[in-house]
């Protein structure tokens, strides 16, 4: 298998990803039928290549003794670049129409160009290397818990202005945001939370990786933090899948189950010795 | 003679109940034909709004028509009981009917204080019982009063600033509860009359471009449509608009819901989840009640607005007294006219009697004097004595009359003069 990893280079992604190019470039020329369809298949093909390579170098990189995973120019530019894709993707998915990978593939391209050139230059040490994604994970972590906990306080808002107006309040003194507004602010809360804890799990991962060489996956924190983002990215697809899960006291509901998860994230975390440096 | 009302407002009686009791156009206009053949000498104009039906009957004092009579009448009208229309109505007489008509013209009792669309519609009242003939002098007066009254509080207070109607407090105050912007929602609007007017005005003030008019004659709906350059769809097309829309508002006079709750249940399936606002202005209502307990539906109907009613009462409180007294001085001065007015004849026949006196005494005296030995200058002098005579006399008893007149009559001069003087009837 890692045989075939091997032969996976820089090149597959970057030429997938221009073919892609090219394919949005024939909207200038017109009609072109399938092309919506080759978008999709030549970003699949080109991220799946793209998450083949970075998984490769960090097989390769661990073996290799003070040098630092995921820690080079080279590796940050393609994840950058591998982060841009999966945007353009989401994007293109909810609309085909727009062209908006006009805007997108070239930075993609620019940021593997960049990390090509940056190749030679020597990697930071894993010490280094752990401060790098200790920092990455507790931010996108922050973040997304201050999303998660902003999507609680909008679906409470949102169950209690539906209670509200369900009971004629309309009018009253005491106002809140419009069901609208809040329902907006819900599913942004989510997006945004499974996100960011999807990057702080990511960050968390390479930085144990960097620092002891495995993850310890039945720590409580990685644990729970682990299955937040399960449940954090099952929300999404069914909020993006199911039309009805997007509106009204559903998508409240979905925030609020969130918000259960955070609270037994932050438990575990709270109740071990997750992100302590160990006294010796 | 005498004003009396008898009626109903959202005050005091439920919707379910001025559903029952409310008249349509045409139901107007074949009740005051009714009352004009029954009661000949009486009069009738007929208030019918959303929020009231009121009644107002002038006779004769102890005349043809008492509270039991006018009951009875509206009993008939509508297939009640009179003990269900004197259990449901308020009856005001006299005074207080010519002051609780001003009250209402000037939208002192509206629902929404200081509502612009009452008076039109005490307006168009008078004017369909003018038509029908079934207005009299007094019904003319006093209706003419109550717009005189009415025009006053406008004027004179800032009561009807930020005017507010029904429609105008459903879109400015429940709309934005629960959408941002009604720029990029569909808005279903069911009917083509007033009411509907006044809602597609304000709600293409709040920005609503996407607005679709469903009405069952499609010309009143192409007509408004055009005015307010909106489309329209066919009625028969209504569940497949509910199923479009962010916004359902109301406003047919149809007898009967529009949208049932089992109708509805298969278009909500078909919504998908999709939040939706329902504005019921109409009375009788369009939509089933039971709609607004569906998941993600809200649903308002007329009374549902009280709340922001009163919110809008209590911002204008600081005029209300100012209101209310020049609702009493109008009542006092269209009584005290009414009443100066009723001693008119009797004191002209008094003048004529006492001129005619004048004359036949005048005329024998000069013919005592003889004609010819008679200077006209002194002639001009003895006249001018008998009048300042007459005119002294006169005036204060005549003064006296005028004053009790201003006090509605309560002494009985006006009666006591006419047998004094021997005046007879009116």
């Amino acid at each position: 298998m890692l045989a075939i990893f091997r032969e996976i280079t820089v090149t597959c992604f970057f030429s997938s990803y221009l073919i892609v190019l090219v394919l949005e470039l024939l909207r200038l020329v017109g009609r072109v039928p399938g092309r919506g369809l080759a978008v999709i298949a030549m970003t699949s093909i080109g991220l799946f290549t793209h998450l083949a390579y970075l998984a490769f170098r960090v097989t390769v990189d661990q073996s290799s003794g003070e040098l630092g995973l995921l820690a080079s120019w080279l590796d940050w530019s393609l994840l950058l670049a591998f982060g841009l894709t999966v945007c353009f993707l989401v994007f293109y998915l909810r609309r085909p129409d727009t062209i908006v990978s006009f805007f997108f593939l070239p930075v993609i391209l620019g940021l593997i160009l960049l990390a090509v050139a940056m190749r030679d230059r020597a990697p930071f040490s894993r010490t280094e290397a752990t401060e790098v994604w200790r920092n990455a994970h507790a931010l996108a972590m922050a973040v997304g818990a201050g999303a998660v906990l902003i999507g609680f306080l909008a679906g409470v808002m949102y169950l209690l202005q539906s209670w509200r107006l369900k009971r004629k309040r309309a009018g009253s003194t005491l106002r809140l945001p419009t069901l609208e507004s809040l329902q907006k602010l819900n599913r942004h809360c989510l997006i945004v939370s499974t996100v960011a804890v999807g990057i702080g799990v990511f960050a968390g991962v390479v930085m144990n990786l960097n620092r002891w060489g495995h993850v310890g996956w039945t720590e409580g924190g990685v644990l729970f933090s682990g299955l937040l983002f399960a449940w954090l990215v099952a929300a999404t697809i069914v909020e993006f899948a199911y039309a009805p899960a997007r509106r009204g006291r559903k998508v409240a509901y979905l925030t609020l189950a969130s918000f259960g998860f955070l609270i037994l994230t932050m438990l575990a975390v709270l109740g071990s010795s997750h992100g302590q440096v160990p006294t010796s | 003679m005498t004003l009396q009302m008898m009626g109903c407002s959202h005050h005091d009686t439920a919707v379910e109940f001025r559903e029952r009791f409310s008249f349509s156009t045409e139901q107007v206009t074949s009740a005051l034909a009714a009352f004009r053949q029954r009661f000949p000498t009486s009069e009738l104009v007929l208030l019918s709004t959303c929020n009231r039906v009121e009644l107002y009957a002038a006779a004769v004092n102890g005349g043809e028509l008492d509270r039991k009579d006018v009951a009875t009448f509206i009993a008939e009208q509508h297939s009640l009981s009179v003990e269900e229309v004197l259990e449901h109505t308020i009856y005001r007489v006299g005074s207080e009917a010519v002051e609780h008509l001003f009250t209402v013209a000037a939208s002192l009792d509206s629902m929404v204080l200081g509502e612009a669309q009452i008076l039109s519609q005490v307006k168009q009242a008078y004017e369909l019982a003018c038509t029908a003939g079934s207005a009299g002098p007094l019904s003319h007066s006093v209706f003419q009063a109550a717009n005189r009254a009415a025009k006053r509080v406008q004027h004179e207070t800032s009561i009807h600033r930020r005017r507010v109607s029904v429609p105008s407090v459903a879109v400015g105050e429940i709309v934005p509860e629960v959408f941002d912007s009604l720029s990029d929602k569909r808005v279903v609007l069911c009917g083509a009359g007033e009411m509907a007017e006044e809602t597609l005005r304000y709600l293409h003030q709040a920005d609503a471009r996407d607005v679709c008019v469903v009405n069952r004659s499609p010309e009143r709906a192409e007509a408004l449509a055009h005015t307010y350059r909106v489309q329209t769809a066919p009625w028969s097309s209504l569940q497949e608009q509910v199923v479009r829309a962010d916004l359902l508002v109301g406003t047919t006079s149809a007898a009967e819901p529009i949208l049932s709750s089992a109708q509805f249940a298969p278009l909500h399936a078909q919504r998908k989840g999709r939040v939706m606002l329902i504005l019921d202005l109409a009375v009788p209502r369009d939509i089933d009640p039971a709609i607004g307990e569906y998941s993600g539906v809200y649903l308002y109907q007329i009374d549902d607005l009280q709340d922001a009613c009163d919110k809008n009462r209590r911002e204008r409180e600081k005029e209300w007294p100012k209101a209310k007294k020049i609702i009493a001085e109008e009542t006092q001065q269209f009584l005290s006219d009414l009443n100066h007015r009723a001693t008119g004849p009797v004191v002209r026949r008094l003048r004529e009697q006492a001129e005619q006196l004048k004359a036949e005494e005048l005329k024998r005296l000069i013919s005592k004097l003889g004609h010819d030995d008679c200077d006209s200058v002194i002639s001009k002098e003895i006249e001018k004595s008998f009048d300042r005579l007459i005119n002294k006399l006169l005036h204060p008893p005549l003064a006296s009359l005028r004053d009790d007149a201003a006090e509605g009559h309560q002494r009985g001069l006006l009666d006591a003069l006419r047998h004094l003087f021997n005046l007879g009837d009116d």
